[in-house]
Formats: structure tokens, sequence, C-alpha cells
């Protein structure tokens, strides 16, 4: 459950809907006349003005009910612009953002407007008690029997009857301020922001683009890895064959060249060994196959000539995810040790409400693209998980990349 | 006899040269990418240019293209193309003018010094030498009742030795028997596969290659 706003915004909020609800009934009750008389002509003249009017107060409400639950609430509606009068109403008659604003018209000038008051009326009752309180003390007659089945005859029942009511209902209003609030402007997100249809496609345009992005990352991983082995061992192997067949002649005749090239065969040969070990490393290294994510962050930042201060924590993590992970803060140190001129440097990971937070930060120069394609590359592998990257990187530094990525098992 | 290099790997550039130039082949240009290898060619008219298949700028079969494009201006210019792979379409495209003076190898075959200036030898003086490797793929992709299946194992062997481009004393001298032996062999695998008998080295080598990649 996420955190509501504080009480006193929620009272403020619940106001300003009230206040809302005054032009949302007229408006809602114009567009039903419009629709009804829309065949006969002057209908579609009336929702001309009242369906851009029933937007505006919804948008209004969207903002109300955004800042009372923190979350976003946002909608996006058929574009009419530009169409002609009668287009214009048949486009928003097939919308059903438009429908929904209606919808949620009636909701607000009903439900929503009694729950609304009932939070209020919970706030502002004691101060009634205590007003009439001292009406009773003026007119006993007339204000000794509240609620009509009370009958309040001494000062002493008048104090201890506004007292409870001061209490009670302060309590009551405490207590359910909140679970008020999240009702009513939970129903209002609810209403006004993107029904479930159009947050699944959404969310499938998402998963599209980033299985997209996740498929590209992985084929150009693959396009490097082959140039690496063709570009650096299989080369290296070809000079030793070439070396050694070499040699194979001169051994009779040249036994100095022979020799000479036989020590120059054994380096190929280390070196071919050294380009395997490398892209061995580029594929998954093996600290991390070994011991995890965090000591392989701790391994790369060893080899850095940066400061490093690592506070570094991390749950199991699914190997794709966790190797996803390790190669992007990589990517972010390497970045540090070729272009920051940082002298200190650090790494942050822990995981939290099912996301672990990683930040990698350092004191350099600053300037850092999120557009540059190692922190593109970054963003993508991430994305594959759902995780997210954001980059602040002023001119003059520091340079702060958060990463987060889903982490529920 | 003058040749040219274009290989984009300094150590294997070397190597090349080093051997060559150890067999008395003179080295008159070595380059490492594409444009240069097409200005040497045109400039040096070498008697025969080795050619890496992958050279910057791209990085994929530049190599390829330009020794292609070269034996398009200067036909039956003699080319031997290395590369770390065997690639059936490669060969094809390298033999399809049928000019012969080809030669397709595997990089590694560099390494037995003596087999490869030969074949370096071979292909400049306008024969055809294909890598063990790619006449063994081209004589397995037969299909079942080809006229292939025809041939005895003996004649498949032989078949297989004149497509790696060897003459027929080579084929003899790898088989351990004569030549004769060998001519009444190639004449029989020419019969079967309804070829023109040639005497002459290098038509036999692409009429049978022409067969197989048919």
């Amino acid at each position: 459950m996420n955190h509501i706003a504080g009480r006193p915004l929620i009272v403020l909020a619940h106001w300003v809907s009230i206040l809302l609800s005054v032009p949302t009934l007229l408006f809602c009750a114009l567009t039903v006349v419009g629709i009804v008389a829309a065949p006969i002509g002057i209908g579609i003249v009336l929702l001309l003005a009242t369906v851009p009017a029933l937007q505006l107060v919804a948008s209004g409400q969207r903002a109300l009910a955004r800042v009372v639950l923190r979350e976003p609430v946002v909608q996006e509606y058929a574009d009419a612009k530009g169409l002609r009068p009668v287009a214009r109403v048949r486009r928003w008659a097939t919308d059903p953002t438009r429908w929904r604003d209606l919808l949620w018209g009636l909701y607000s000038v009903s439900i929503g407007h009694f729950l609304s008051m009932l939070s209020l009326s919970l706030l502002i009752y004691p101060l009634w008690s205590i007003v009439w309180f001292f009406l009773w003390l003026g007119m006993p007659d007339v204000f000794g029997t509240p609620f009509g089945v009370l009958h309040i005859h001494t000062t002493g029942q008048a104090l201890l009857f506004t007292a409870v009511n001061v209490v009670v209902s302060s309590v009551l209003w405490w207590y359910a301020a909140k679970p008020l609030a999240r009702w009513r402007f939970g129903v209002d997100s609810y209403l006004l922001g993107p029904s479930r249809q159009v947050r699944l496609q959404r969310r499938v345009d998402e998963v599209t683009i980033s299985r997209a992005r996740g498929a590209d990352a992985a084929a150009a991983e693959l396009r490097r890895i082959e140039r690496d082995l063709h570009d650096g061992a299989q080369a290296r192997l070809v000079a030793l064959g070439m070396n050694l067949g070499l040699a194979a002649e001169l051994v009779d005749g040249d036994p100095e060249g022979a020799r000479q090239l036989l020590l120059e065969a054994r380096d190929n040969a280390g070196d071919a060994l050294q380009d395997i070990r490398s892209v061995v490393r580029g594929i998954h290294p093996p600290v991390l196959a070994d011991r995890g994510v965090v000591d392989a962050i701790r391994a790369l930042a060893v080899d850095l000539p940066v400061d490093f201060e690592l506070q570094l924590e991390a749950p199991p993590l699914p190997a794709p995810t966790e190797s996803a992970v390790y190669f992007s803060v990589a990517e972010c140190l390497a970045n540090i040790g070729k272009h920051s001129r940082a002298s200190a440097a650090w790494v942050t990971m822990h995981p939290r409400n099912g996301l672990l937070h990683i930040e990698i930060g350092d004191n350099g120069v600053g300037g850092a693209a999120p557009e540059g394609s190692g922190l593109r590359g970054v963003a993508s592998r991430l994305a594959v998980f759902d995780g997210t990257m954001s980059v602040s990187s002023p001119v003059g530094g520091p340079t702060i990349v958060n990463l987060e990525v889903p982490c529920v098992r | 006899m003058r040749a040219v290099i274009g290989e984009d790997h300094a150590l294997l550039r070397d190597g090349l040269e080093r051997i060559l130039r150890a067999h008395q082949i003179e080295v008159v240009a070595s380059v490492d990418n594409a444009p240069s290898l097409t200005r040497a060619l045109r400039e040096e008219r070498p008697d025969v240019a080795v050619v890496d298949v992958r050279m910057p700028p791209t990085l994929t079969d530049e190599g390829l293209r330009v020794a292609i494009e070269a034996r398009r201006e200067r036909p039956g210019l003699p080319v031997v193309v290395l590369s770390q792979y065997v690639e059936q379409l490669y060969a094809r495209e390298l033999l399809e003018d049928g000019d012969g003076g080809v030669g397709y190898l595997l990089k590694d075959r560099v390494s037995d010094v003596g087999a490869f200036v030969s074949a370096v030898r071979q292909v400049a003086g306008g024969g055809t030498v294909l890598d063990p490797d790619v006449v063994r793929n081209l004589l397995a992709r037969r299909t079942e009742g080809s006229p292939v299946d025809r041939l005895t194992e003996r004649e498949r062997e032989v078949l297989g030795l004149m497509a790696e481009g060897r003459s027929n004393a080579a084929i003899a001298a790898a088989l351990f028997v004569t030549e004769k032996a060998i001519s009444k062999h190639t004449n029989a695998i020419f019969t079967k596969l309804d070829l023109p008998v040639s005497a002459d080295d290098n038509r036999r080598v692409l009429a049978v290659l022409a067969y197989l990649s048919a």
C-alpha cells in the first residue's frame, strides 16, 4: 500500500472536490441532455460545449487524486482536434474515455460527494458540538433535544454530551480520514485513469519494445563475441600455425631461425589463451559464476584506478537478472574509468520493496550522456527485466547513475 | 613471381609475407583494407593475390568482393582467398566466372607451409585449388540417386582430390598408385558424370566443380 497524503491535504482535497461537484453536476446533466437531444441537432451544439467542460472538471479531479494518492492519474483522450463539429462529437461518442468521464461525473456528484461530505462532517462535528453547547446554554428549550431522542436537562449533561461528541467524532475522523480518502479518490482515479484494457495495451507495448531492444542487445552481444574470437584467438592460432610450419621448414637449414619462430609461436599460444579468457569473461565472468553479483562488482572495482566506496547487498537473483545487473554496473564503472577523471566513486546496492536499487556515482567531470551507446545499452539490458535507469550528470559532476530492477523472488 | 597480400591482422600479414619471401615469391604490396587492396591490384598487377575474406572497412566479406571485382576488370587474375570459415557460397561466387586461377583455403592450411606455397603457385599458374573442407561439403551435399552415387569408393576419393585442384600426378602420389591408374579413374568418373573429358587440369577441375555445385 503506497503512502497516502497527510490529513491536512486530504481535508483540502475534499473541500475542493465538493466545490467541483457543483459544475460537475451541471455539465453532467447538460451532457446527458445533449446526448438525448443529439438526433435533433441542438444536442450537438450543446455537447460541443459540455464535453470539453466536463473534461476540464475531470482534469481538476485528476489533479486532486494525484495529490492525495501520490500516484500518477493520467488519461489520454482520442484526438478530435481539427475535426468538423459533427465529426468531433462522433469521435467523442466512440471514445471510451469520454464515457468514463461521464460515469465519473455521476459517481462524483453522488457517492463521491457523499464520502467527501462524510469525512468533512466528522471533522466539523466536534466544532458544532461546542457551538451547540453554547446554544443550549442560551436556549435550552430549543436545543435540549439533539437527535430528537436525547433530553438534556442539566449543564453537566450538556457538558458530558459535548465532550463525548468531541472525543468520539474526532477519534472517528482521525481513523476514518485516510480510508475514506482512499475510497473516494481511489474510485476517482479508477474512473479517470486509463481503463484496464488501455493499461494492458500499454504494458504490451512496453514489453514489445523492451523485448525488441533486448533481442537487439543480445544479437549485438553475439556479434561482438564472434568478432572478438575471430580477430583475437582465432587469428593468433592461425599465426601460431604459420610460425610452427615455417619453423618445421627451417629446422634443418637454420636452427636458430627455427628457434626464434618456435618462441614466437609459444607467445602466440599464450596470447590466444588470454584472448579466449577475456572473451569468456565477457560472456560470463568466472567471479560472477562462482560468488555472485556482489563479489563480482567488488572484483570490478578493485581493477579501477579510483578510490571506491562499496555498500553492496543483494538478494538471491535469477541468473539472467544477475548477469544484466552485473554488466550494467560494469558498463558504468568502465565509463568512470574511461571518461570521468574522478578521484573517488561509490556503488551502493540494496533491495527495498521488491526492487533492487543500485547507485553508481563519481566525483568526476560529469557530462555523461544517457543517449550514448554504452548507457543506452544499459537501459535496454535492464528494460528486458522491467528495470529502469536514470542518469544525473551535470557538467562539472558529480555523475550519479541510478538503476532499479525488480527482484521479487 | 610477384604477390599482393590483403590481410588486416598485422600478425598474419607478417606471417604470410615471411612465408612467401622464404619461398622466393616477391611481396610487392601488403595492405590491410579493401580500398588499398583494390588500388594495389590495379597498380601492381601482381601474378597472384592472397586475400583475407574479412577486411575493413566493413569487416564482412570485403576481401572477397574486392577479389571478384578485380577479376571482372582483369579476367583470370589469380586470387587465393583465405578465410577462418568455409563458406560454400563464397567458394561458388569465386568460381562463378569459370576463368580458373582461384584458390579458396582455410587460414589453418597456411601452417602446412609447403602445401600452401604450392597452392599459391598453382593458382598463379591458372589452376584452381579448393580447401578439402569445401570439397567434402560439396560431395556430402549430393542427394540420393545422384550420379555421384554411381561412383565407386575409390572414384569418389579421386573426385575429391581432383576438386581440391590436384594434378593427376599429385593424386597418384596421395593414393599410392600409378598415374596411369588415376587417369583410368578420371576417365571413368567423367563418363559416369557425363562431363566432357579434357586434358587440361584446370578445365577438368572446373567441370567437376560446376557439376558438384550445380
